[in-house]
């Protein structure tokens, strides 16, 4: 095989500034995990609102909640990310606009879009994740909160969602993972996230295999890292008798 | 809002959504076979195959959709280009089938060789415990501790001035690996041999075997599946064996490690990739009976 391998190649000088190679990839690992995070507290919020929406007794409201999912769940994330990238700023009031297009440098403005995107993309997948972990509760369990007197919000707070969220933690983890890989998409919109800062290692030091083999361990470690996490949460949280725990 | 500038692009769309259902069919059908077999993998008794499956999934399912894309982009032409790049005269059979065929041959006289010397030594030391056994045993480590070159050099300078006419002889060969990896299938026989009770032996001379009967019947067959798991070491050490085929290989010999070391040195990587996946290919499925072979050793 003619290729040279050279591991060293991420501290070497970038040839811009100071910084090594290593250096942009901490740096777009810090992008990656904000839009991680920053998407999954609005996914996590809004989705568990539209999941109590779907199980409302109230056919409007319940309404909503589909079709915001099946509209948010059926047009691909590339094509949202355009949309809210591209389109949605042209449709702001001009102040705003403004504020958007002049005020803000493009990095920020970048990545508003992708935040404000990916937590809607991944708040009608949690949505349904919420709706399925409330639907899988016992029916009695609600009756039985409200023989004793409790109001339709104070059932969700304190009887269905509390379970409802045990429940559905393994496939919450899969969708927190899937946020954190979805991010990546940012790099097409010119954030520069691991992704992206993995393709401008490979063009730079031209060592491709290598910029793309150190992405690849980043997110395979970060992404397992989170799954053992997440399995410990489980276990940690998991009602006996109610749901297997870790796989078991 | 003006959609008039949609119309010419129509056509073009139209192909993209055609291009989209296409790749979407080939996804579905792909992922539907390959992951039917990957859940029938993990659902396996089989811990090995499970956990090639499970690591398939967890690495597939860690890195983003673009990444796998990228990674497919620009590592399967470079991987294809390398392979193709020999031409296809390297894969051509005539040019490694002599190579493979000797390998074997020698790979399986080996084992069979050494497995032969082993057996009556493993025998001494576990039924006839003496110093002698206890020596014998002993002094094959000895060689097992020395470099192969070693080894190989004492066999060449021991046969030029004791025995000419054996030199560069497969004969000689064969004695060499014997020496070399004596010490493999010892280890295993000499286990096997130890779990066979040498009661059973007696229990079949008294009811009237002889004792070369009640030994081919009884223990024999009991320590079979551990001699079978030494020759198979012997097997895989000779199949990788450089050093001593190098030095004391009759004229004309060829195994895939010579032939591998001599396309390699002449910096031909392409040319010596078919030698090297037919040792992968030769090793693969020993590797897997041994190591179904210590799970059930090991009770598991």
């Amino acid at each position: 095989m003619n290729y040279n391998w050279d591991w060293g190649v991420f501290f070497k000088s970038t040839g811009v500034g100071s910084e090594t190679y290593l250096d942009w990839y901490i740096t777009g690992l810090g992008w990656t995990i904000a839009i991680a995070v920053a998407a999954w507290i609005i996914a996590l919020i809004l989705g568990s609102v539209l999941g109590v929406m779907r199980t409302v007794p109230n056919r409007i409201v319940s309404s909503i909640a589909t079709i915001y999912v099946e509209i948010f769940r059926n047009v691909p994330l590339l094509v949202q990310l355009f949309i809210w990238y591209f389109l949605v700023p042209d449709l702001l009031p001009e102040n705003l606009q403004e504020w958007y297009k002049q005020d803000l440098n493009p990095t920020t403005s970048a990545f508003l879009s992708v935040v404000v995107c990916l937590g809607l993309f991944t708040a009608a997948r949690v949505c349904e994740q919420v709706r399925t972990g409330i639907q899988a509760l016992p029916p009695g369990q609600e009756s039985a909160a409200r023989a004793m007197g409790f109001k339709l919000p104070q059932i969700y707070w304190n009887v269905l969602l509390p379970q409802a969220y045990r429940i559905i933690i393994p496939p919450l983890t899969s969708e927190f993972l899937n946020v954190f890989k979805n991010s990546s998409v940012a790099s097409l919109i010119g954030l520069m996230e691991l992704l992206a800062q993995t393709k401008q290692t490979a063009e730079f030091s031209a060592n491709l295999f290598e910029a793309f083999t150190l992405a690849t361990l980043i997110y395979f470690t970060l992404n397992m890292s989170l799954m053992l996490l997440m399995r410990l949460v489980e276990k940690k949280v998991a009602v006996p008798g109610l749901i297997s725990v870790g796989g078991k | 809002m003006d959609f008039s500038g949609i119309i010419p692009a129509i056509p073009g769309m139209w192909n993209g959504m055609v291009m989209t259902l296409q790749l979407m069919v080939m996804g579905v059908v792909g992922g539907i076979v390959l992951g039917t077999i990957l859940a029938l993998m993990r659902l396996s008794s089989s811990k090995l195959l499970s956990r090639i499956a499970g690591a398939y999934v967890n690495y597939f399912r860690s890195i983003p959709l673009l990444l796998v894309i990228t990674w497919f982009y620009l590592a399967v032409p470079f991987v294809l280009r390398w392979i193709i790049a020999g031409g296809p005269e390297i894969w051509a059979a005539d040019e490694f089938l002599p190579a493979l065929l000797q390998t074997l041959m020698y790979g399986l006289a080996g084992a069979l060789a050494t497995t032969v010397v082993a057996f009556p030594m493993a025998y001494l030391a576990v039924r006839h415990p003496s110093w002698f056994s206890k020596a014998l045993e002993l002094s094959n480590y000895i060689t097992s501790s020395l470099p192969g070159i070693v080894v190989g050099l004492a066999f060449v300078t021991v046969s030029i001035k004791a025995a000419p006419d054996l030199y560069q002889t497969s004969a000689l060969l064969v004695a060499a690996y014997v020496l070399l990896f004596l010490p493999r299938a010892l280890v295993n026989i000499r286990s096997g041999l130890a779990q066979a009770p040498k009661e059973l032996d007696e229990a079949a001379q008294a009811l009237g075997k002889t004792p070369l009967l009640a030994f081919l019947r009884v223990t024999l067959r009991l320590t079979a599946p551990a001699a079978a798991g030494g020759a198979a070491l012997v097997f895989l050490a000779i199949v990788n064996e450089l050093t001593a085929t190098l030095l004391l290989s009759p004229n004309g010999t060829r195994t895939l490690a010579t032939e591998f070391w001599s396309k390699s040195s002449e910096i031909d990587y392409a040319g010596a990739a078919p030698y090297a996946l037919l040792m992968i290919l030769i090793s693969a499925p020993m590797t897997y009976l041994l190591f179904q072979q210590s799970k059930k050793a090991a009770g598991q």
